[in-house]
C-alpha cells in the first residue's frame, strides 16, 4: 500500500468518476475480472462501467448449483449487452464447469456465445471447460463448438470424452498457442491427428493423465515449444505405452511420463534446452546420432531401450545430467563443457558381480568429465542371487565422486557392495549408510577396509574420521 | 534520436495556457495526433494542443523524449516507464491519462491507466472510495442488490477499513 501513498487525494473532488468513459474503459481493462466487477458498487454511474471494458474474464463455480444458474444468466446478459449496444470486445475469457444437471443447458449457451465471439471483434479467446462428471467422466461428450472459434487462444479441457463427433466441426485455428488436454478420453489417433493438423500455432501442449491414442504425433507442430506429457495410457488392461513424436524445430523443454519417444534419426534439435523423461523408452541408435547444441539439463528417470547399448549425447552445453534406474548404463557425454554435474542413483540386485561394477566403472570414467554431485546405490538382496565377494582389478585412479550414498537391506550384502564400491571411487563425503541392521560385522566390514586401504594413499580426510569412528 | 537525414526536425508545441515548448520531431510524432499534423503538413508553424496544459504538456514531452531515447528494448522501456510515472500523485495522473488520450499515445495511455488500476486491486469498495472521493449514492438496498448480482466477487479482497 505504501508505494500507491502518493496517490492519495486529500481533496474530495471525484475526478476520477469524470474521466471519460473510454478511459475508464481502459483502466477497468487492467483489473481483474473481480475487481472490474466490484466497481459497480463504488456508486450509480460506476454500475455498468466493467460490463464496457474490452476484456472479459468468467470464471464459474464450481459445484455449486445455486450461483450456476446466476453465472450462466450473467454471461449471457453481459454478452447480449455488449451486442445490443455493439460494444468492442478484444478478450474473452470463460472458464466453465459443465455436470450431468447443467450439460444441456450449458452446451446450448456455449453454442450461442462462441460463434458470436468472431463478429464482436474478439481477438483473444481463452478457453477451459471441465466437466464434474465423476468417476466415469469419459463418457461426457467435449462439445464441438469448442473448437468452431478461430479466435482460441487457450484452450484447457478436463473430464471428457474426445471423439469423431467433437472434432467433425473443428475449423482452422491459426491463433491457438496452448493445448491442455487433462483426463481425457481420445478415441483414436486420428482424432488426435484432426485437431493438431487444424493448429498449426501451438507453442506449449500438456496432456496430463489422457487415455486412448496409441500414438501422439506433434511432428507437424512446428512452433512447438513446451511438450508435457504425464500419466498417459492406454487402458487398464494395457501395458503398451503411448507413442511419443515431436518435431526438432523449435522445441525448448520436452517433459514426458509413460511413453515411448520416437526420435528421428540425425536431427538437430537446436533450441532443446530441457530433456526430462521418466519411465521412457528410447531409441538409443537415434538419440545418439541426434545433436542438442542448447541442451543444458537431461534427465533420464526409470527410462529403458539402452540396456546394452552405448548412448552417445551431443550436447555441447550441457550443465546437468540426472540418472535413475535399475541398470548401469553406458553413456558418453561429448561437451566442451567442463562445470557441469552428474547425478546418479541405481538399484540393483546384483551389485555383487564383478560385472556390475566394472561397468559402473565404466560409467563413472565417462562421467569423470563432470563434477560428479552424488552416486546412490541401492543394493536390493534377491535369494535367487548368489552373493560373492566381486573380483575385479581396476587399474585406473579411482574417480572421485561429490557424495555417496549407500542403501541395502541386507548385512550380507554390505561387505561385497563397499568391497567393490571402494576399488573404483573416491568420496569425498558418505552421507548415509542405510542398512537394515547395523550389527557388528558391518562395522567390522567397514573396519577391514579402511585399514587395507589406509596402506595406499592417505590424502583422504574424511578415512581418518572414519577411522576414529570405528575404532570407538 | 536524430532524424535520419541531416539536422534534427524541432517541432514547436502550444499548451492551451499558450506556453510553448520545442520538441525533436522524432520524439513528438510518438503521438499519433501530432503525427498525423505533420504528416498533413501543418507542422511548419506552432501546433496547438488545446486540450493540454503547460504542466502536463511539460511532463509528456519529458517522457517523449526519455522514451524515445531508449532503443527497442521492451525491457527497458518498461522499467523507464515505470520509474517515469513513480512519484506522480493521481492528479498528475488523471491529467497525464487524458492528455494521452487526446494525443493519441497509446504506450502512456496504457501505462498510466494500469499505474491507476493498480491502486484499486484487491482494494474493498469503501477504500476506493474513499482513495478517490467517490460519493456513494446507491440506497443501501440498491448496493445490496448490486452486490448480491456479481456474489462471488467480493470475497478474497483487503479488509475494509473504512472504520
Amino acid at each position: 500500500m505504501e508505494k500507491t501513498d502518493s496517490l492519495d487525494d486529500s481533496k474530495s473532488m471525484d475526478r476520477i468518476s469524470e474521466l471519460p468513459n473510454d478511459i475508464l474503459q481502459r483502466i477497468l481493462y487492467f483489473l481483474s475480472q473481480e475487481d472490474a466487477v466490484r466497481t459497480s458498487v463504488l456508486s450509480k454511474s460506476w454500475r455498468d462501467i466493467w460490463r464496457t471494458r474490452p476484456n472479459l474474464d468468467f470464471r464459474g463455480p464450481f459445484n455449486l448449483n445455486d450461483l450456476k444458474q446466476k453465472f450462466l444468466s450473467l454471461v449471457e446478459n453481459t454478452l447480449q449487452r455488449y451486442c445490443d449496444h455493439r460494444l468492442s470486445l478484444e478478450e474473452f475469457h470463460l472458464h466453465i464447469w459443465l455436470d450431468d444437471f447443467w450439460y444441456q443447458k450449458s452446451v446450448s449457451l456455449l453454442e450461442k456465445w462462441i460463434p458470436r465471439l468472431k463478429n464482436m471483434g474478439v481477438k483473444e479467446f481463452r478457453l477451459s471447460i471441465c466437466s464434474e462428471h465423476y468417476p466415469r467422466y469419459t463418457d461426457l461428450d467435449l462439445p464441438c463448438v469448442v473448437f468452431e472459434q478461430e479466435s482460441l487462444r487457450h484452450l484447457r479441457v478436463r473430464r471428457f470424452k474426445l471423439d469423431r463427433k467433437a472434432v467433425e466441426r473443428i475449423v482452422l485455428l491459426n491463433n491457438l498457442r496452448s493445448l491442455h488436454l487433462q483426463e481425457i478420453n481420445i478415441e483414436d489417433e486420428e482424432v488426435f491427428q484432426k485437431i493438431i493438423s487444424n493448429c498449426p500455432s501451438i507453442e506449449t501442449m500438456r496432456i496430463e493423465n489422457c487415455e486412448g491414442s496409441r500414438n501422439i504425433n506433434v511432428d507437424n507442430l512446428r512452433r512447438l515449444k513446451d511438450f508435457h506429457s504425464s500419466g498417459f495410457n492406454l487402458g487398464v488392461a494395457n501395458t503398451e505405452r503411448c507413442s511419443f513424436e515431436i518435431s526438432h524445430q523449435s522445441i525448448e523443454t520436452i517433459f514426458i511420463t509413460y511413453g515411448n519417444l520416437l526420435f528421428h534419426k540425425g536431427v538437430e534439435f537446436r533450441f532443446l534446452d530441457v530433456l526430462r523423461l521418466h519411465g521412457v523408452r528410447l531409441l538409443p541408435d537415434n538419440l545418439s546420432s541426434c545433436k542438442f547444441p542448447s541442451l543444458k539439463r537431461l534427465v533420464l528417470d526409470h527410462c529403458d531401450g539402452f540396456e546394452v547399448i552405448e548412448l552417445f549425447i551431443d550436447a555441447p552445453k550441457i550443465k546437468s545430467f540426472e540418472y535413475k534406474g535399475n541398470f548401469v548404463p553406458s553413456i558418453t557425454f561429448v561437451t566442451t563443457q567442463n562445470e557441469w554435474d552428474s547425478h546418479i542413483f541405481v538399484r540393483s540386485a546384483d551389485a555383487s558381480s564383478s560385472w556390475w561394477f566394472i561397468k559402473l566403472n565404466e560409467l563413472l570414467k565417462s562421467l569423470s568429465q563432470s563434477n560428479i554431485r552424488s552416486l546412490a546405490i541401492y543394493y536390493i538382496y534377491h535369494p535367487r542371487n548368489i552373493v560373492h565377494e566381486p573380483q575385479f582389478v581396476i587399474l585406473d585412479k579411482p574417480v572421485v565422486v561429490e557424495s555417496v550414498k549407500l542403501k541395502c537391506d541386507n548385512s550380507t550384502l554390505f561387505s561385497p557392495l563397499l568391497n567393490g564400491v571402494f576399488r573404483i571411487f573416491r568420496p569425498r563425503n558418505i552421507c548415509d549408510f542405510d542398512m537394515v541392521a547395523w550389527d557388528m560385522d558391518v562395522i567390522e566390514c567397514l573396519w577391514k577396509i579402511f585399514m587395507e586401504r589406509e596402506s595406499g594413499d592417505k590424502d583422504e580426510p574424511f578415512r581418518r574420521f572414519w577411522k576414529r569412528e570405528l575404532e570407538e | 534520436m536524430a532524424a535520419e537525414t541531416g539536422t534534427p526536425t524541432t517541432l514547436t508545441l502550444k499548451s492551451n495556457d499558450d506556453e510553448l515548448f520545442s520538441v525533436a520531431e522524432s520524439a513528438a510524432i510518438l503521438s499519433v495526433t501530432i503525427r498525423n499534423m505533420v504528416e498533413d503538413g501543418c507542422a511548419g508553424g506552432v501546433i496547438p494542443l488545446d486540450n493540454v496544459d503547460g504542466k502536463t504538456l511539460a511532463s509528456v514531452i519529458t517522457y517523449m523524449n526519455g522514451i524515445s531515447a531508449i532503443p527497442a528494448d521492451e525491457e527497458k522501456k518498461k522499467s523507464y516507464r515505470d520509474k517515469f510515472l513513480s512519484d506522480k500523485d493521481f492528479e498528475t495522473l488523471a491529467d497525464m491519462v487524458l492528455a494521452a488520450n487526446y494525443l493519441n499515445m497509446s504506450c502512456l495511455m496504457d501505462a498510466v491507466s494500469a499505474k491507476i488500476a493498480q491502486v484499486m486491486e484487491k482494494k474493498s469498495v469503501g477504500w476506493v472510495r474513499r482513495k478517490f472521493g467517490i460519493e456513494n449514492d446507491y440506497t443501501p438496498e440498491e448496493e445490496a442488490a448490486v452486490k448480491e448480482e456479481h456474489k462471488w466477487t467480493f470475497e478474497g479482497v483487503e479488509t475494509d477499513d473504512d472504520n
